[in-house]
């Protein structure tokens, strides 16, 4: 053996026992700072890995809890919009009416906690609703078929999810004439409350979208700018019958979704 | 129709196919969690390693490259070195149990093993078993349980510095064996 194929060697064995995570720590920081710009020794660890990773087939697979797709799903697909205020102790009730906007973002906190706490719950939920995520189609113009009296609806829209299951709600937005419709497919009323739609635009408080009972109607024109921005998070909260008494979401979050563009 | 393949699903995923992605979760987050759970013996924290995972894969800072083996061994690889990242930083954590993971270790593959992954496995073990009983446990010990030196030592009742020549050479003989 040459003295080239023995410092080879000798390099892989040193890169194999680093993968293998065994020996000791200090002695390895020492040679791993010098060996770090080498490339053979680069090259010798991702072949380790390679060469190691088979055994990984006599692991036997454990299933996770629902609520650690949910928690992943939160910082990934859904992840919500950065926030910036420490939450205080943001009081329930008419007086968040009066809050000013430190208040205002803590009662968002408030919000997206609450939607993370639903998702970490998802299981142990004790709601009679689809507790599942789903993405929440918004088609901007006119284009999710209300059904017209007499017409057969010429538009059909599509929502593809891994599980293939129902959405709970289509959420449409119409810019031109200024309406918003909701249409609940796969979703189930909660006695005696009312399911009501917001709008969580970045940096601003959350803006009402009406209850998912209304179908139809114009939204209210502080939506309007946040539905031109991509991406914008809306959720489903459930409220007093007539809807949230405070003009903020008060109850439950139990559906989130984002809009995209139609088209 | 044949199934979606792993590597595939992980190029999807780089383009941030939501889809892809809840699929790529169920088919792979069992097995990535077992690999965690094994060597962190923690649920929760075993969670963490599997959701880190995710969310790199997600945001770009783990990229799948074919050339370094099959996606199931890159997830596989990616979640055991986090898990020992986590296992070493925090020693404390490090197992206490008596469980004597030497003893029995079941090298057959879990069911959901991809044919080609099977196949790998199969060339690794007729390797590792040309080696001496003693230098096999501690690799696998190693790998699988993410076991220090000194923890093999103490489980083995063998000096450090003879765990750590059969470590050593063991090595060798398997990178001479698999020839590449």
């Amino acid at each position: 053996m040459s003295d080239d194929d023995t410092r080879k060697s000798a390099i892989s064995v040193f890169a194999g026992e680093v993968v293998l995570g065994t020996g000791n720590r200090d002695d390895r920081s020492v040679v791993e700072a010098r060996l770090a710009s080498d490339p053979l020794y680069q090259t010798e660890l991702r072949a380790w890995e390679r060469r190691l990773a088979p055994l990984s087939a006599v692991v036997k697979p454990v299933e996770p809890d629902a609520a650690l797709w949910a928690r992943i799903e939160a910082a990934t697909i859904l992840r919500p919009a950065p926030v910036e205020a420490p939450a205080p102790e943001a009081r329930e009730g008419a007086s968040v009416l009066t809050l000013d906007r430190d208040t205002m973002l803590a009662a968002r906190n408030r919000l997206l906690e609450r939607r993370l706490g639903r998702w970490r719950a998802a299981t142990a939920a004790s709601l009679a609703l689809a507790a599942s995520l789903v993405g929440v189609v918004v088609m901007r113009p006119d284009l999710l078929p209300i059904p017209q009296p007499t017409a057969v609806a010429e538009r059909y829209v599509g929502v593809v999810n891994a599980s293939g299951e129902t959405p709970p709600l289509i959420v449409s937005v119409d810019l031109a004439k200024g309406e918003i419709s909701l249409r609940p497919l796969a979703l189930q009323p909660v006695d005696g409350k009312a399911l009501e739609l917001w709008a969580l635009p970045e940096n601003a408080q959350p803006v009402s979208l009406g209850l998912v009972s209304d179908g139809r109607r114009p939204f209210a024109e502080a939506a309007r700018k946040a539905f031109t921005k991509a991406g914008l998070a809306i959720a489903v909260s459930v409220e007093p019958v007539g809807g949230s008494p405070t003009g903020l979401p008060t109850g439950q979050v139990i559906l989130t979704g984002k809009l995209v563009e139609a088209e | 129709m044949t199934e979606t393949t792993v590597e595939e699903l992980l190029t999807r995923v780089s383009r941030q196919d939501a889809v892809a992605f809840r699929a790529l979760y169920d088919r792979t987050a069992p097995k990535l969690l077992g690999i965690a759970l094994r060597i962190l013996k923690r649920r929760d924290v075993a969670e963490d390693v599997v959701q880190d995972v995710f969310v790199k894969l997600w945001n770009g800072s783990a990229v799948f490259d074919p050339v370094l083996g099959s996606g199931g061994a890159f997830l596989a690889t990616i979640a055991r070195n986090r898990a020992l990242d986590l296992l070493r930083r925090k020693s404390e954590q490090v197992s206490t149990d008596d469980t004597e993971f030497d003893t029995l270790v079941d090298l057959t593959p879990s069911p959901e093993t991809t044919a080609a992954d099977r196949s790998d496995l199969r060339a690794l073990l007729a390797c590792l078993d040309q080696l001496a009983d003693g230098p096999r446990r501690a690799i696998l010990a190693a790998y699988l349980d993410g076991a220090s030196g000194e923890e093999i030592a103490s489980r083995l009742k063998t000096p450090i510095g003879t765990i750590k020549s059969w470590i050593h050479r063991g090595l060798a003989a398997v990178r001479e064996c698999l020839g590449r």
